[in-house]
């Protein structure tokens, strides 16, 4: 039996908008398992990007509970997540979202950075990530200067810096032209297969077919199969 | 089309209030500062004009030429004095007697100026200090143990503790004196605790300096220019003291010329005090132009769509130029407004220690001038960055993120 | 940890150079104000109080109370006595007693004229150790001896073309109040401008000129040394209170050392230097408000940057750190260009000063004003941080990322 990572259980969502209140999420439950490689599919407004801010840590509940490694996470402050997340939990984003004033290799350091990692090991390991990824040669480039696919490589060997037990993918091949998006599909795979666990989120039903699991979300809960059809 | 851009303008600096608040905050200060200042400046140099032109317009002033208290190694004898009245164009003329005395009232010693001259001529005397008689009555010829006293007398703590009366005795240097009358305010703390005497008691009290005077007085003719006056009567008296010209052992000066000289000087201080504070002025218009700039840097796209719809360049620019226009002039209105108070308070706390000739004033053309160059600062900071607006080409426009 | 902080802030100013410069700009226009008037003032008074302090620690003096402007004792309610200069010395610790006469004068040469001050010299034995204390040396000619009569030494200003159109020299004539004196000597230039421009001339001389040998208008009284100085200040005030018979609270006399005599000079000086410090501080005041403006659009610009540093582990301090050590890095690099640009300005304006003639005018930049202003700067640039990185720190990282 596989041990849990993260699990959320009856976890609801709720943003105000003016007077009305919106629930992206309803008692949502969700146990990602070590090791796996879980594709959480859903049409947009489904609720999908915010269960993955959750899963990320990035967010608390309004009600119900998560948890991580069996502790509760969701009464914890932002700081002490901010903490959490930055040991646990490597993102990658749709837009990449690196810090266009760094250079690659600066990007890649920064999560070190905030874990107090020394200088000497950041850069080592920034270097090393980014010959992983193939940018051994990009390393003193700013985001302006790489192409999509190298910006995502760069964000991918961000997400291992800090050796992180998930690793959170929200729409990585969003940006992405196909060829460039099924290398870092199969890059995400080997991942997988050497042990990393890793959340997916995306809309795209081929490319959740890649993953081992599926999770179909809609108005913020778990549907089966075929309530979809 | 005006009317639509300036309600745009305002629109927009309302939509990012924290930037516009503290933008306007900033030339506010600045402001607030020189409106102040300059009021101070403005009141000082009307105060003196008053003096200068009202009390002063007809009079002429001699005395010995000397540096430090007045009376002691240098003065202007009685005949000379004598000469001065003999010169054509003079009306009259009057010589003063000024010591530093010790005034002991009960049991407090304090040392002042005492002044004496010739009740005769009491009139031109108060006319030339700006003074009346406030209370009891003048001093009358011949009057040896009689004394006027300044204003601040009237009241406790300022000379001397306890409030003098009509009636009651003052001692200088020790001799008994009392008091006949009180004169008006002058407005500062010095002149107001001036005592006066008649020349004769001056004379009684100081036998050594009888008939050198600190200095003399004269009134000129109507319609006689007192500076033509004065080189005339400069001319007559260097003749009788037999002294070669340029090298008078004394001088002779309009009362409005020679307090012009002292305006001088406070004009200059006022000057470099307002040059300081346009320093703050100056930065707050490089804030204007930060935030300017920041602004079209936000608005780069919406610059892009105005453009496609059909907004000329000149447009553009005007969009900018009247929003940093009304930033400067809504702090340089605030500052004028917060300047007033501060100003009033300097000057009630001026007043409040005896300066009550320190006043600020607030002239319609300095409220005006102030609002306009807020106004010019705002749109000056806003120049460059307008035309960088209005430069912008709209295809890079919209595509900007 | 921190020096990494520092160059994610540096790189955030690199980023939006024109708008970091224009702050800047804001801050070193002010700094730059500050410290050149602060440096011109202090320069003022230093050499406007050196010209009072050549009198030593070790003396007293004494004078009449009077208006307070002019040479000291003119216009005085009740004049020194010249017979209390044997009483005083009288008293124990007291080395000696001179009387000066120090009184206004009109000195003419070469048809000029110019108000100016004599000075008296101390006759017999006082004569020596005076000129020991006001450490008087000649340039040319010599000092005055006891039987010398209508002669006077000047001081160094009158060596020059300036005052006269051409120099006084040693042997020629001068009128003084329209009286001949001969100069004998032209005194060493000491750079204050009471010596410099100072006519000294005997005792009697002075006595005679004025019309006046029973009063005096300064006594120096030299002290054996400095520690006595408080104990015979008393004695002689309570000595003078007897002679002239007045009670304590009514003294119409002074004793007092010449720290004391500078100290209200200082006073003066000093509310007027803080006036003028605090209508410059304004300008710092205007420019910390465009840190704040300016920190306010950095954090609205960089919103999605500090989602994803959220999201990548920063913590709210750091966050708060960064924002507030770039605010700060605003105000130490104006502070640096400013406290340079003032530097130059004080001593460029001084320089200018003394070329129009004001001689008087020096520029003191001390290290402590320039460490002091880049302090200040600095911290000016943190506290108008405070509130903008506050706001950065708090932001929501689900939020700041959709920004």
């Amino acid at each position: 039996m596989k041990k849990s990572i993260i699990k959320l259980v009856k976890v609801w969502k709720t943003y105000k908008m003016g007077d009305v209140e919106v629930h992206a999420l309803r008692g949502l439950d969700l146990e990602v398992m070590q090791g796996e490689f879980l594709a959480i599919q859903g049409p947009s407004g489904s609720g999908k990007s915010t269960a993955m801010n959750l899963v990320g840590c990035l967010d608390i509940p309004t009600k119900g509970t998560i948890f991580l490694d069996t502790h509760d996470i969701s009464k914890l402050t932002e700081s002490n997540l901010a903490q959490i997340r930055g040991r646990k939990i490597g993102f990658i984003f749709q837009q990449f979202n690196l810090i266009n004033t760094l250079t690659s290799m600066e990007n890649v350091m920064l999560p070190m950075m905030f874990q107090g990692f020394s200088e000497e090991k950041r850069r080592k390991r920034a270097i090393e990530l980014l010959e992983l990824v193939s940018l051994g040669d990009r390393l003193d480039h700013k985001p302006k200067e790489l192409s999509g696919g190298q910006q995502q490589r760069v964000a991918i060997a961000r997400a291992l810096a800090v050796d992180p037990d998930v690793i959170l993918a929200d729409e990585p091949t969003g940006n992405l032209d196909s060829k460039t998006g099924d290398s870092v599909m199969d890059f995400l795979n080997k991942l997988n297969k050497e042990g990393k666990t890793i959340v997916m989120v995306t809309h795209d039903d081929e490319l959740a077919q890649k993953a081992g699991r599926i999770v179909y979300l809609k108005d913020g809960q778990v549907i089966t199969k075929e309530d979809r059809k | 089309m005006k009317h639509e851009l300036l309600k745009y303008a305002v629109f927009n600096i309302l939509h990012r209030k924290m930037r516009s608040l503290l933008t306007v905050i900033s030339i506010m200060i600045g402001i607030m500062a020189v409106f102040a200042l300059v009021s101070f400046g403005l009141g000082i140099q009307r105060y003196v004009n008053e003096v200068a032109n009202e009390s002063g317009a007809d009079k002429l002033f001699l005395q010995g030429k000397g540096n430090g208290a007045m009376g002691d190694t240098f003065y202007i004898s009685r005949d000379t004095l004598e000469v001065v009245k003999k010169v054509k164009g003079v009306e009259l003329a009057v010589g003063q007697y000024i010591k530093f005395a010790k005034l002991k009232y009960k049991d407090q010693v304090k040392y002042h100026y005492i002044m004496g001259s010739d009740p005769k001529e009491n009139d031109f005397v108060q006319e030339s200090f700006g003074i009346d008689i406030v209370k009891g009555r003048a001093l009358k010829s011949g009057e040896l143990g009689k004394v006027v006293v300044g204003y601040n007398y009237l009241s406790a703590d300022k000379v001397f503790k306890r409030p003098l009366y009509v009636g009651e005795k003052i001692y200088i240097n020790d001799a008994p004196f009392e008091i006949v009358g009180f004169v008006s305010e002058i407005g500062n703390p010095d002149d107001d605790a001036n005592i006066y005497l008649t020349d004769s008691g001056m004379e009684l009290l100081y036998p050594e300096v009888k008939d050198k005077f600190s200095f003399v007085m004269a009134k000129a003719e109507d319609g006689v220019d007192p500076t033509i006056l004065a080189d005339y009567v400069n001319e007559k008296v260097r003749k009788h003291l037999g002294e070669e010209e340029g090298k008078e052992t004394f001088e002779v000066q309009s009362f409005s010329d020679a307090i012009k000289t002292f305006t001088t000087i406070i004009d200059i201080i006022n000057v470099v005090l307002v040059l300081i504070a346009l320093v703050s002025v100056i930065v707050a218009s490089v804030n204007i132009m930060n935030t300017m700039y920041t602004a079209v840097l936000e608005r780069t796209k919406e610059i892009g769509v105005m453009k496609s719809i059909g907004a000329r360049n000149s447009d553009i620019r005007d969009i900018f130029l009247i929003e940093s226009g009304i930033i400067g002039l809504t702090g340089g209105i605030i500052g004028i407004i917060l300047g007033y108070v501060v100003a009033s308070t300097g000057g009630s706390i001026a007043a409040a220690a005896g300066f009550s000739s320190l006043q600020p004033i607030f002239p319609f053309s300095l409220i005006l001038g102030c609002a306009l160059f807020s106004l010019m600062i705002g749109m000056v900071s806003g120049i460059f960055p307008a035309i960088q607006a209005s430069r912008q080409r709209p295809v890079e426009a919209l595509r900007y993120e | 940890m921190l020096v990494d902080l520092l160059k994610l802030s540096w790189a955030g100013i690199k980023h939006r150079r024109l708008r970091s410069w224009l702050t800047m700009i804001g801050i070193f226009i002010g700094i730059a104000a500050v410290v050149s008037l602060v440096g011109l003032g202090e320069g003022l008074r230093v050499a406007i109080t050196s010209q009072f302090g050549f009198l030593g620690t070790d003396s007293l003096t004494v004078t009449a109370v009077s208006p307070g402007f002019g040479p000291p004792g003119q216009g005085a309610v009740n004049p020194l006595k010249d017979d209390l200069m044997k009483k005083i010395e009288s008293i124990q610790g007291v080395n000696t007693a001179y009387a000066r006469i120090v009184e206004s004068a009109l000195l003419e040469y070469n048809d000029n004229q110019r108000m100016s001050y004599v000075g008296s010299v101390p006759e017999g034995h006082d004569r020596k150790s005076f000129e020991t204390m006001l450490n008087l040396n000649i340039e040319t000619g010599r000092l005055l001896r006891d039987s010398d009569k209508a002669k006077v030494v000047l001081g160094n200003r009158y060596s020059t073309e300036d005052i006269f159109g051409k120099p006084v020299e040693v042997g020629k004539e001068v009128l003084i109040n329209g009286e001949p004196f001969i100069v004998i000597g032209i005194l060493e230039k000491k750079g204050s401008f009471i010596v410099d421009g100072s006519i000294l001339m005997n005792e009697q001389d002075a006595k005679e000129l004025y019309n006046d040998d029973k009063t005096v208008d300064l006594i120096i009284v030299k002290v054996e040394s400095e520690a006595l100085v408080p104990q015979v200040q008393e004695n002689v005030e309570k000595l003078l209170r007897k002679e002239r018979g007045v009670k304590v609270g009514e003294e119409d006399f002074q004793v007092q050392t010449p720290a004391k005599a500078l100290e209200s000079l200082n006073q003066t000086l000093f509310a007027i230097q803080l006036f003028v410090y605090i209508i410059a501080t304004i300008s710092l005041v205007v420019g910390g408000i465009g840190i704040m403006n300016t920190m306010y659009t950095a954090v609205l610009e960089r919103t999605r940057e500090i989602g994803i540093m959220k999201a990548i582990g920063a913590r709210n301090s750091m966050i708060f750190l960064l924002f507030f050590l770039e605010s700060g890095f605003i105000g130490l690099v104006g502070g640096i260009i400013g406290t340079g640009l003032g530097f130059s300005l004080s001593h460029g304006l001084a320089f200018l000063a003394r070329q129009a003639g004001f001689r008087l005018i020096q520029a003191s930049v001390s290290p402590l004003l320039i460490f002091g202003s880049l302090a200040f700067s600095f911290s000016l640039g943190t506290i108008f941080g405070v509130l903008p990185a506050l706001r950065a720190a708090k932001m929501q990282p689900v939020e700041a990322l959709r920004g």
